[in-house]
């Protein structure tokens, strides 16, 4: 039993730091620090601007600095606004440089 | 089953297991890590889960105060040594629990103090590799990522690293004296060579002492290159899981020479009730040695679970005062 647990236990970890290979997210890959991006949150609610209180109220997050993948930040944004209690149509747009490389802009529309 | 000697509150290194290893002194150091470090004070309820459909939970209200009441008794419990390999599976699929219910609350830290928790529950006679292997997943993970990323192999982290994220004295000084791209580059090899090298070594499980005393440079070095700001939580927690992968079976007697008739050495002796150490007077022979002196001190010092605690926390502390500074000043584009 102890030894099975612990196969399973180490096996996933394995598994996920191979899977990630195949991700542009890295959860559970082991990947601390592996990249440097800086971002800001903006949003609009059936084409009306959310405040900056409105995007961190509801993403939790408004701009920042993300040590990890900047797909951590897409995944949860996307994750939120298709969830199916959202009716509102939801337009995000997500500013960010990633390791001192020129500003990038990532769109997301729930519908 | 006799109460009192399922309390153990010194902070002597646990010989329940009969090898030494200071699982006790882990568990409560991950403790002081949740509580004291990381601020966790309560288990969240699932909020955009990585299991679809665990925010049904969110309408169980009361199973998330019962949560935090087992989450605090179990810390509670872990502390005053009371079963604690049991409350420290327990701590350790709270936070994977907790984790796992909400991606906003993933970091690799957390999940790496819940994982050693998890180990410590899961240790028997015999498993002493289980934290190598941990350790091992850790270094080779980190290490395989950065040698897949174009930003690592091209320098081009490190490049923005110094000249932007992490500004100070010595930083600067580090980028000035070693301009131009080869510095970068040099660098950025560098640590993909020791994380790889570091799990493979952990895995191979031979010195560990000085793969011990590695790992305590190499994390050292990054607080001091960004003075404090980069990864002080790993450098907490990469100390803690790294003592348990040290040969304690085979360090215990080692020799330390000491001076009867001071009262410095007889204050550390006194930390020593349990004779971990081999205790050698050598007043009556030539004394001791400048270098005898700090070599001994050096093994005594790390190898005294509470003594080591007072360093690592030390450290910790310093970084998160000077981290509250910096998160007061705002990043400019």
């Amino acid at each position: 039993m102890r030894y099975g647990l612990l196969i399973v236990f180490f096996g996933l970890q394995v598994l996920a730091v191979i899977f990630s290979r195949f991700q542009d997210t890295r959860y559970f890959a082991w990947a601390p620090f592996d990249q440097i991006n800086f971002y800001e949150v903006s949003a609009k609610r059936n084409s009306i601007e959310l405040t900056a209180e409105e995007v961190k109220a509801r993403y939790g997050f408004l701009s920042g600095r993300e040590n990890r993948s900047i797909y951590h930040v897409f995944d949860q944004v996307k994750q939120l606004d298709t969830a199916p209690h959202v009716l509102d149509t939801m337009e995000v747009k997500v500013i960010y440089k990633t390791n001192g490389k020129s500003p990038e802009v990532w769109t997301f529309k729930n519908k | 089953m006799d109460f009192q000697k399922q309390i153990r509150l010194t902070w002597a290194v646990n010989s329940a297991a009969g090898t030494g290893i200071p699982l006790l002194f882990a568990a409560r150091m991950m403790v002081i890590f949740l509580v004291l470090v990381r601020g966790m004070k309560h288990i969240l309820p699932p909020f955009l889960p990585f299991i679809p459909g665990m925010e049904i939970l969110r309408e169980l209200p009361w199973l998330y105060h019962l949560l935090d009441w087992v989450y605090w008794i179990s810390l509670v419990a872990v502390f005053a040594g009371f079963r604690y390999q049991q409350f420290s599976i327990i701590l350790g699929a709270l936070i994977m629990l907790v984790i796992l219910g909400a991606k906003p609350q993933f970091s690799n830290s957390f999940l790496f103090a819940g994982c050693i928790l998890f180990l410590i529950g899961m240790y028997r006679l015999g498993l002493e590799y289980i934290f190598r292997v941990q350790i091992s997943l850790l270094y080779l993970g980190a290490g395989i990522n950065k040698l897949f990323d174009p930003d690592w192999l091209s320098g081009r982290y490190f490049d923005f690293f110094f000249s932007e994220v992490y500004v100070n004295p010595v930083s600067s000084a580090i980028h000035n004296a070693f301009e131009g791209e080869i510095f970068v580059l040099v660098l950025s090899w560098c640590t993909i060579l020791v994380e790889l090298t570091f799990g493979i070594w952990a895995l191979i499980g031979k010195r560990t002492v000085i793969l011990f005393v590695f790992i305590q440079f190499f994390h050292l070095a990054m607080l001091i290159v960004t003075l404090g700001e980069l990864s002080f939580l790993f450098y907490f927690l990469m100390s803690v899981s790294s003592y348990l992968i040290l040969p304690w079976g085979r360090l215990k007697g080692l020799r330390i020479r000491f001076l009867a008739d001071s009262k410095f050495w007889g204050f550390l002796k006194f930390f020593d009730s349990e004779n971990f150490f081999n205790w050698v007077d050598t007043t009556k022979k030539r004394g001791l040695t400048p270098f005898q002196k700090i070599h001994d001190l050096f093994l005594f010092f790390f190898l005294k679970p509470l003594f080591f605690a007072f360093f690592v926390l030390g450290i910790t502390v310093l970084c998160l005062k000077k981290e509250s500074v910096s998160l007061s000043i705002n990043f400019v584009w």
